[in-house]
């Protein structure tokens, strides 16, 4: 404990960074409470601090791993997740913002919390200590719950924010059980030093499985994966869609990074024996979703449901981690974990394009349904190309980021002899592509003209941050060397602390 | 080591038994002769006053809130006021910055007017 000191600040000066940033709203909100602001300033404080944040983080890349008080680590699998984080924060701050400060009561309030949530996911993904882990993951999970039912006048909201809240609040407890028993086993809270204390005390083999399946509720749950994926489309569909945008993305992003660094720093001893639970909460994940998205009327719960599905692909690439030796592991191409990170990456994009289409729809006609979109081509030219681009990445369309991810993610599970997960995948890819497609019908070729009526204007926030998404969904289609390489460096650098 | 388990194993099911056998026993062997005295909610000794279902405002809660962040907050300073004397200049620091952002906070609620009972 001897190097905490001001110097390990500099280490998690992002974090920093982002919560001062935080309390600066705080303080500007204090002074002045009597009147209501339009909330403008606060955005752009907010995006300032993030971008200044994001950058703390890209001077962070290419650095050594270390650890800082001794809690945290600095390392390239945190890095890039921070900037998943970071970017998709930002996207959504611009793209929604305004939606918000026009329909939220406590403006400054919400930014704080925006900006505090951020800093949440930041910590998370690079604890290495399950207190840090826990607690970063309550500080996620408690500003969630206030943001998805943040319009407390909107019925829908207020529910989303007590479903999430009730669900989360068990999950939580049941993650926190699951902690104890592996702390209990091994007498320590650091993830590599209980790697080595249940290599040291081989009778403790017998309380894993309780304590693996008991964490993987609660980080399953972060992550909407089948058996604990009750609460997503309900909050999905209910809170602010800004809100949805980052829930569905950056917040489960950071599900599936919490869930790597445990499973393969804490537990990758056991490796052979949670990867067929995995392998089966994926192929759950991915049916359940795809089988009910193929019924909903509406297109943002049909999201909702798609991000779902979403999730049991990218669970794939964890499922994929395993294999007999270890000498294999770090030389392979596709290791599965750099599938899940480049998967997470062109997810985000995608996913906060295709929210962020919803949002500009929604302002237009005040409904999410999948009549609202009929001939969207003749109302908005732009939007309904960029949602087209979306739909194909969601779907996973070569030259798409969706096509790398999903390439990546089943190439892993095919070279791990895991052959049928891949042939279930590939088969729910195919059932996805039709509700996708469906909503491209609808936009394109609606047969009833009576919807197409004047232009749909969109802001220009949300149009420059489609257009955005629109850019990076296909640069990341065309397989950007650095980013494969990076993601590369990522997997290997968490792979290599595996026991 | 999972061995010294069994007794808490043990304990566990005669901790279930010992209850569940008083109830189910009293329940066949008890004598029971109900009159409208006995048959009134227990309430200390004292008659009943008003409705069960009295409602709380939701106010009581966020004061309720309020009042547990800074018990809490009190929790950890005594620690850091004991270790005072070996504590360095990074942990006074830390234990204002952490004082002042729950401070920070309390000045929120009362400029939000959350302190006022109406």
């Amino acid at each position: 404990m001897g190097d905490i000191g001001f110097g390990s600040l500099g280490g998690i000066l992002p974090e920093l960074i982002i919560v001062l940033g935080g309390l600066l709203i705080l303080v500007l909100d204090i002074a002045q409470a009597d009147r209501q602001d339009s909330g403008r300033g606060y955005l752009a404080v907010s995006v300032l601090f993030l971008i200044v944040g994001l950058t703390g983080v890209l001077l962070q890349i290419g650095m050594e791993p270390y650890i800082v008080l001794s809690t945290t680590a600095i390392d390239p699998f945190a890095t890039y997740l921070k900037l998943v984080i970071y970017t998709g924060m930002i996207l959504v701050a611009i793209g929604g913002g305004s939606y918000m400060n026009r329909h939220a009561t406590g403006r400054g309030e919400f930014w704080a919390l925006f900006l505090f949530v951020t800093a949440a996911m930041s910590f998370a993904v690079s604890a290495t200590n399950l207190l840090l882990l826990y607690l970063s993951i309550e500080f996620l999970s408690i500003t969630s719950y206030i943001l998805a039912g943040f319009l407390r006048t909107n019925k829908r909201s207020a529910e989303a924010g007590l479903k999430y809240f009730l669900y989360g609040s068990v999950a939580a407890a049941v993650m926190l059980y699951g902690m104890s028993l592996l702390y209990g086993a091994t007498g320590s809270l650091d993830l590599g030093e209980i790697a080595q204390g249940l290599a040291a005390n081989a009778e403790m083999a017998a309380i894993i499985p309780a304590a693996t399946l008991l964490t993987l509720v609660g980080l399953g749950f972060k992550a909407s994966l089948a058996p604990f994926y009750q609460w997503a489309p309900d909050v999905y569909d209910g809170a602010p869609t800004p809100i949805t945008a980052y829930l569905s993305t950056a917040s489960k992003a950071v599900g599936f990074a919490v869930m790597a660094r445990v499973f393969v720093v804490a537990l990758g001893a056991y490796r052979v024996e949670w990867a067929p639970i995995l392998a089966g909460l994926s192929v759950l994940t991915m049916t359940v979703g795809n089988v009910i998205a193929l019924r909903q009327t509406s297109v943002k719960r049909m999201l909702a449901y798609s991000s779902v599905a979403q999730a049991g692909y990218i669970l794939m690439g964890l499922t994929a981690v395993v294999s007999s030796q270890q000498a294999d592991l770090t030389v392979l191409g596709m290791n599965g974990l750099n599938g899940l990170l480049l998967y997470l990456f062109a997810y985000l994009f995608t996913n906060i394009g295709a929210f962020l289409v919803v949002l500009a729809v929604e302002d237009e006609t005040g409904s999410t349904e999948l009549d609202a979109y009929s001939n969207l081509v003749q109302r908005a030219p732009g939007m309904a190309w960029a949602m087209f681009i979306f739909l194909l990445s969601l779907a996973g369309i070569p030259l798409t980021g969706g096509f790398v991810g999903k390439f990546y993610v089943f190439g892993a599970a095919v070279q791990h002899q895991y052959f049928w997960l891949a042939g279930v995948g590939l088969v729910n890819a195919a059932i996805a592509a039709y509700y996708y497609l469906n909503v491209v019908r609808t936009m394109f070729f609606a047969s009833d003209g009576e919807a197409a009526t004047g232009r749909m204007a969109a802001p220009v926030a949300i149009q420059s941050v489609v257009l955005l998404c629109v850019l990076a969904t296909i640069w990341i289609g065309l397989y950007p060397p650095r980013l494969l390489e990076w993601a590369n460096s990522a997997s290997r650098q968490l792979l290599a602390l595996m026991l | 080591m999972l061995q010294n388990y069994t007794f808490v194993l043990i304990l566990s099911g005669l901790a279930l038994l010992v209850p569940v056998a008083a109830i189910v026993l009293g329940h066949f062997l008890g004598p029971r002769r109900p009159n409208p005295i006995k048959n009134q909610t227990y309430e200390s000794g004292v008659e009943t006053v008003g409705d069960t279902w009295v409602q709380f405002r939701a106010q009581y809660y966020l004061i309720g809130l309020i009042f547990l962040i800074f018990d809490v907050e009190v929790i950890f300073l005594f620690p850091i006021a004991l270790a005072y004397q070996r504590l360095s200049l990074f942990g006074v620091v830390a234990t204002i910055t952490f004082v002042v952002i729950l401070l920070l906070g309390l000045l929120l609620e009362w400029r939000k007017g959350a302190l006022e009972w109406e």
